[in-house]
């Protein structure tokens, strides 16, 4: 029955286990693991990477790891060299400079080998609640270095031929707050790496691992015909958005995406020449996190069917300079790259595509995670804790549908913690979780709502951390809708106090981004995310969706008639209605009047884009790049000498060097480099490559 | 009195299956179902000439409710929470169902934001009041209510589950003042940690109530009226039965039924056939149903989603299913790759042979194009089947653009779909650390013995078994299954230093609990079996692992030494290793089982395929670039101990059994058909 070359069937089967290992290591992880972050905040991914370091399949409940997971593989390889792989080999990595997105973000890379024969990676990325540094739970807010945000692991053998160097785990738990959750989460990783390896063997011994090979290729393959055929559905063009991080945290200064994208039959090209330099904050995007966050716009625009992996990417070409916002150069600070700025390119790129390609997005999202964190010792349960609130919102109306309600943003998905799971853990008293009524953004197709979160601290001496976005500048409406409602977070002292923005009650220079702020017992605070924006014109929304808005507690009867023209009344049968002729005598008035809330955002897109008109790199970071750049382009341009341009440009090559890489070549660091050069003594190179 | 009678109501057919339990004769009837779901029973009965007096047992399962969740066809409720709180229903959990695309919806909450209430008052993490409550706000919410004619409402307040009294003052206020108005607790139907899956499951409760009280009252009624004296049971969603007026007072337990009743078939046939691990699969229409049977006892599942992010929390057989059924669409995507489902052509317009409009190719047309099901037999030959449409649709589709022959095609499509129902049987074995190696697979529903080889070959198991009218074997479940109810109580604390008081008292609860049920279903106490379970996990987890405890009650610090290493040598099993860590319990569970004994002969074959004598064909198979010669025999032909080699068909009224080339088939002293792997 065995076939010499691979049906369509059995390549459709192989294809789909591929997926369903992914799922399943994810299944491990969230059965295992310790910390509420990965059971709930499913804040991990899980992947299949090929023997060419090419993403093959994954389960991701983050997207924001997702391009960025080969990414780190590829590191490795050409870090260690493509020989120094072995068997029972288990590699651990968290450093943004290093393929990564933010510290806490820790790598586990295993590679799979069939008897002696590569068959690819698994790959689980995850979380920790903490990594060191100066936050309690992560997200300083206002570090200016990368030292700052805690503990940078290049990549290191956790495991080496199958022998553990529990040295590793030793020192890394030293170096993090809570080393017994993280312990046990450190072995669900483990777990879940260890599932992918039997599982991918079983296939290997069911089909062989030609087949395996020939299917791996086929499903991208698939990916990539799937992908031009959305590109192809797009008109040809050059289409730029410009959208704006609110401050950096460290200053109120805010920064700037600026994205071009040309359309040109079935291929795409995203262009961040004229982002902001990088900046002195927590806001910088590591060159693997903007890879991502583009692909993870792209599939927005693809939907669930297309599977995703490396073949999704090859039509795709992505500019980002480095120095940029987008592509940082060490030592600039990255926390909220991965759950901030992520989103922001999200929303650039899709403010860009939204107008030829609103048959499959919309308007803009909430588009933050808040990142409120903090912890200290809680006195009752007599142990130290840790927090981190990453917080749902409304997401953009499109052309067919209102915008989803109180739904994580696009970089991540994952599931709240139960008040009552909150309470009886932490120092923490829930008051509120409830609808942000009126935060949607107006439409004839309405934005989605946010959430209103209420909590009380119950313990003394509480550090608390936050690492926001979308306070200043909203989301953007589409084809006349309005924006949504910008997030925020206030705090007030006990039940009584006034409610404040943290900038008026702690002096912060960013309404959303703060370090090590101390609060004591009673301390109330608030987390408002905000809503979608609208899409269309909220004059022209039927009045009987209005009403139901009301029934479902989206809309208020005040803002039905100061933002939609419908009066609302209270039917004879107590059910609520509306009065058609006042309402049709509101719609009149209100057709000339300017809309209100598009006036705000015009005004802070204004302001905003005064602000960043001059904004230069620093002298450090501009002359590291340089020395960069030309290390590059000697050591290759030396190596191509040696060898002919040819061979050092042959796949092979690829992953033998950083300097025969196409991507490594616009993003390895100094050090990275050098560290490659010592390690790998040049003169030795050459031989290694023939 | 003599028979015992299994109904099953379906959306289209009511199918009855009874036993003569003088001399095991079995009888067989389908009538039309009606809306009321009862209709169609009392048709059945008539239909079969069973004298309604002579009905000693009637066991009543039905989709009605299933249906009426899914659909959402439910009487308005209304909702008291927490002040502050009331919205969780709405947020719910929040993620999406897809990471990227915005082709999705959102499903609507279960209650709208205007009927439902916010209560002030607060009970904290360790069940102490904090706030007290605020009756004045019930009436509020009860004035309201009255005023929007809402006759029932769920309550859920904050930390119920380990302090009920403001839930249950809440329901002394309403039945003071409102007694019109039914009260449904969480702390009384799902007494579990985590605020949004309580609510769900308390609304879902109460939405059901009236229906649930309903569908009893008409069933016994008409019942009644038509001479049978045997009170009916119902099937539940946990693969037992109860009465009908224990049914009633807990409706949420038929939330899953539909599908619990080949469970109970394949729990009498684990037990007595000695087959302890069994993996039944029930494939009909539109999905294939898979529930794993682990050493006589079926795998439960304590959540299962109504809709998308909206749960509902009971004790239910773990019965999965995916979009692979006899209608489901085989297609070429946009790329031109082949995938077969999820969409299905239903029974409307159903396969293009079914010659009603029908264009695209699915499955069943497969299997027809292919040579696996025979049109002559289809459906015992009731429905005429255009075969030359379906090997069109098929060729035109997918065969010429994959540049295979239509039969090769179809081979294809069968094969697909077996794959897809054996990833969900690696799903629900090997990702929990069963080896199907372990296990003998057992098909029925129509589709079952058509996929029962592939899915053999597919899965590695032991063995494949096509029991006796696989078609009906649903409904003859709820026969011989036994009274079980199941109970749960969260109860949050360290296994090290529990205090036993404390643990003993939970158990007593449920124990009261049951005691109450059973009496209703005229039983006592000492008739039962009573199992106690605890909910583990290693301190830091989310997820627990559920094992039994050791001898009691009253258990002791022995029994919490058992049940701790139990739960290690789960977790090894589950996920290759183990820890030191402390343990927590987090939620007590009791199943308390009335074991029911049926005396009854033997079954004897009811009805067959008449004048066909064994016949080769020439069929096609996956793998095989031509047809090949196929032995296609009648079952009924078949005496105990018969062996046919495979490639072969066996033909019954109602199904079709494959067996692939490289397995064979013999009939074993129940009658069942027996697939293995040929000796070489």
């Amino acid at each position: 029955m065995s076939t010499p070359h691979l049906d369509h069937v059995t390549q459709r089967v192989i294809g789909s286990a591929f997926q369903t290992i992914c799922e399943e290591m994810g299944h491990t992880m969230i059965r295992t693991a310790n910390s509420s972050l990965f059971v709930e905040g499913r804040d991990f991914s899980c992947a299949i990477v090929d023997s060419k370091a090419e993403l093959i399949a994954a389960a991701n409940y983050d997207p924001s790891h997702l391009s960025a997971m080969a990414l780190t593989v590829e590191f490795v390889v050409l870090f260690f060299g493509p020989d120094n792989i072995f068997p029972g080999d288990v590699y651990l990595v968290n450093d943004p400079y290093r393929g990564g997105g933010h510290l806490p973000d820790i790598t586990l890379i295993r590679p799979i080998f069939a008897s002696s024969r590569l068959l690819g990676y698994a790959v689980n990325r995850a979380h920790h609640l903490d990594i060191g540094g100066m936050a309690v739970a992560g997200f300083p807010g206002t570090a200016r270095s990368v030292f700052q945000e805690g503990l940078r692991i290049p990549p290191v053998r956790w495991f080496h031929k199958g022998e553990e160097n529990r040295d590793i785990i030793e020192f890394i738990t030293l170096n993090v707050r809570f080393p017994r959750d993280q312990w046990g989460d450190f072995q669900a990783q483990l777990a879940s790496t260890q599932t992918a390896e039997r599982r991918l063997l079983r296939l290997a011994g069911r089909y062989g691992a030609e087949a395996i090979d020939a299917a791996m290729t086929d499903v991208k393959n698939h990916a990539e015909q799937l992908t031009r055929l959305m590109i192809r559905d797009l008109p040809d063009g050059r289409y730029g958005f410009t959208e704006f991080v609110d401050d950096d945290g460290v200053t109120d200064q805010p920064r700037r995406i600026e994205v071009t994208i040309t359309v040109a039959g079935d291929r795409m090209e995203v262009d961040f020449t004229g982002t902001s330099p990088q900046a002195e904050g927590p806001v910088n995007s590591s060159y693997g996190n903007t890879l991502s966050s583009t692909f993870n716009a792209i599939l927005q625009l693809l939907g669930p069917d297309v599977p995703f992996n490396n073949g999704c990417f090859r039509p795709i070409e992505v500019v980002v300079p480095r120095g940029c916002l987008l592509n940082p150069a060490p030592p600039a600070p990255c926390f909220g790259g991965v759950t901030e700025v992520s989103i922001r390119v999200v929303d650039a790129i899709m403010g860009a595509l939204a107008p030829i390609a609103s048959n499959r997005i919309g308007a803009g999202s909430y588009g933050t995670c808040i990142n409120f964190s903090g912890g200290g010792y809680d006195a009752e349960r007599r142990a130290s804790y840790g927090f981190y609130f990453f917080i749902e919102g409304g997401w953009g109306a499109c052309a067919w549908r209102d915008g989803w309600n109180c739904t994580p943003n696009p970089t991540s998905n994952f599931n709240d913690y139960p008040v009552e799971w909150i309470e009886s853990t932490l120092p923490l008293r829930y008051r509120e979780v409830r609808l942000h009524t009126d935060s949607g953004g107006p439409g004839e197709w309405r934005g989605g709502v946010g959430t209103i979160r209420t909590v009380q601290l119950l313990a003394d001496s509480v550090e608390i951390n936050s690492l926001g976005e979308r306070f200043v500048i909203p989301p953007f409406g589409l084809a006349g809708g309005d924006p949504g409602a910008c997030n925020a977070l206030m705090l007030r002292n006990g039940s009584a106090g006034e409610w404040q923005t943290i900038r008026q009650a702690l002096h912060t220079a960013s309404p959303s981004k703060f370090n090590g702020l101390h609060s004591g017992r009673d301390t109330w605070f608030r987390m408002m995310s905000g809503g979608g924006g609208g899409y269309g014109d909220p004059l022209v929304r039927p009045a009987a969706r209005v009403v139901d808005d009301v029934v479902q507690g989206f809309v208020s009867r005040e803002a039905a008639q100061a933002d939609y023209g419908v009066i609302i009344v209270t039917n004879p049968d107590h059910s609520i209605g509306y009065d058609a002729e006042g309402t049709e005598a509101q719609r009149a008035r209100m057709r000339n009047e300017p809309r209100d809330r598009q006036l705000a955002r015009a005004r802070a897109v204004e302001r905003a884009t005064a602000a960043t008109a001059g904004q230069t790199l620093s002298e450090e970071a501009r002359q590291t790049i340089e020395t960069t750049e030309d290390r590059i382009s000697t050591t290759a341009a030396r190596l191509r000498e040696k060898l002919g341009s040819e061979s050092a440009d042959a796949l092979g090559a690829a992953l033998r060097t950083p300097f025969t890489n196409a991507r490594a070549v616009k993003f390895w660091d100094i050090d990275s480099i050098d560290r490659w050069l010592q390690r790998h003594a040049d003169h030795d190179v050459p031989s290694e490559m023939e | 009195m003599a028979y015992h009678v299994g109904v099953d109501v379906g959306g289209t057919f009511t199918d009855l299956f009874a036993i003569d339990d003088r001399d095991g004769r079995i009888v067989l009837e389908k009538a039309d179902s009606t809306p009321d779901a009862v209709g169609g029973v009392i048709a059945a009965i008539r239909l079969s000439g069973i004298p309604p007096q002579e009905i000693e047992t009637l066991i009543f399962g039905s989709t009605a409710i299933t249906n009426a969740l899914v659909e959402r066809k439910l009487s308005p409720v209304a909702f008291l929470g927490t002040d502050g709180f009331t919205d969780t229903l709405e947020i719910r959990r929040l993620w999406r169902e897809h990471l990227f695309g915005w082709k999705w919806d959102r499903p609507r909450s279960l209650v709208d934001h205007d009927l439902r209430f916010g209560i002030k008052g607060r009970i904290d993490w360790q069940g102490r009041e904090i706030e007290p409550l605020d009756l004045a706000g019930v009436d509020v919410a009860v004035e309201r209510m009255r005023q929007r004619g809402i006759g029932v409402v769920a309550v859920s307040l904050l930390f119920s589950f380990l302090n009920p009294t403001h839930e249950q003052q809440v329901r002394d206020r309403i039945r003071e003042t409102s007694p019109d108005i039914q009260v449904v607790l969480s702390s009384t139907v799902n007494p579990e940690i985590k605020e949004y899956e309580r609510a769900s499951t308390t609304v879902i409760a109460a939405a059901l109530a009236p229906l649930a009280e309903k569908i009893m009252s008409n069933l016994e009624a008409q019942l009644s009226s038509h001479g049978v004296p045997a009170r009916p049971q119902i099937i539940k969603s946990n693969g037992g039965i109860t009465s009908s007026v224990s049914a009633r007072a807990k409706p949420l337990e038929m939330a899953r039924s539909g599908p619990a009743g080949g469970v109970a078939s394949a729990l009498r046939f684990a037990r007595e056939a000695g087959v302890p691990n069994l993996i039944a699969i029930d494939i009909g229409g539109t999905t294939a149903d898979v529930s794993v049977i682990t050493g006589g006892e079926a795998n439960f599942t304590q959540q299962a989603s109504l809709e998308w992010d909206i749960p509902l929390r009971t004790a239910m057989v773990d019965v999965r299913s995916i979009g692979a059924g006899g209608g489901s669409i085989a297609s070429l995507d946009a790329t031109g790759r082949l995938k077969v489902g999820p969409q299905s052509a239903g029974a409307n317009p159903g396969p293009v042979c079914y010659g009603r409009g029908g264009t695209q190719p699915t499955v069943t047309d497969a299997a027809i194009v292919a040579g696996h099901l025979d049109p002559r037999h289809f459906l015992g030959g009731r429905m005429s089947i255009d075969a030359d449409k379906a090997r069109e649709a098929l060729r035109t589709t997918i065969a010429d653009p994959l540049g295979l022959p239509a039969e090769r095609a179809a081979c294809g499509i069968l094969h697909l779909a077996a794959t897809r129902m054996a990833q969900l049987i690696d799903e629900m074995t090997v990702q929990v650390g069963l080896d199907p190696r372990d296990y003998t697979l057992v098909g029925f529903g129509g589709g079952g013995p058509l996929f029962l080889s592939a899915l053999v070959t597919e899965t590695e198991a032991a063995a494949g078994i096509v029991p006796l009218y696989p078609a009906v074997w649903s409904a003859f479940g709820g026969l011989f299954a036994d009274v079980v109810h199941d109970y749960a109580k969260s109860c949050l604390a360290k296994v090290e230093s529990l205090d036993l008081d404390l643990l003993n008292g939970v158990c007593a609860e449920l124990s009261d609990l049951a005691v109450a049920d059973l009496s209703r279903d005229g039983y006592g106490l000492a008739e039962a079996e009573l199992r106690f379970k605890l909910d583990l996990r290693y301190e830091g987890q989310s997820h627990e692992i559920s094992v039994p405890i050791g001898a009691g009650p009253p258990f002791g610090r022995d029994s919490l030494a058992t049940a701790r290493a139990r739960f290690d040598a789960a977790h090894l099993q589950m996920f290759s290793h183990q820890r030191n860590d402390p343990c927590q319990l987090v939620t007590v569970r009791l199943s308390a089982a009335v074991r029911r004994k049926l005396e009854i002969p033997a079954a004897r074959p009811a009805a067959a395929v008449q004048d066909m004598p064994m016949a080769e064909s020439q069929v096609w198979f996956h793998g095989y670039d031509r047809a090949l010669s196929t032995t296609i025999v009648a079952r009924s032909q078949l005496g105990r101990g018969s062996l046919i080699r495979g490639p072969a068909i066996i033909i019954e009224p109602q199904a079709h059994c494959i067996v692939l080339p490289g397995l064979e088939a013999t009939i074993g002293g129940a009658g069942e058909i027996l697939i293995r792997r040929a000796a070489a």
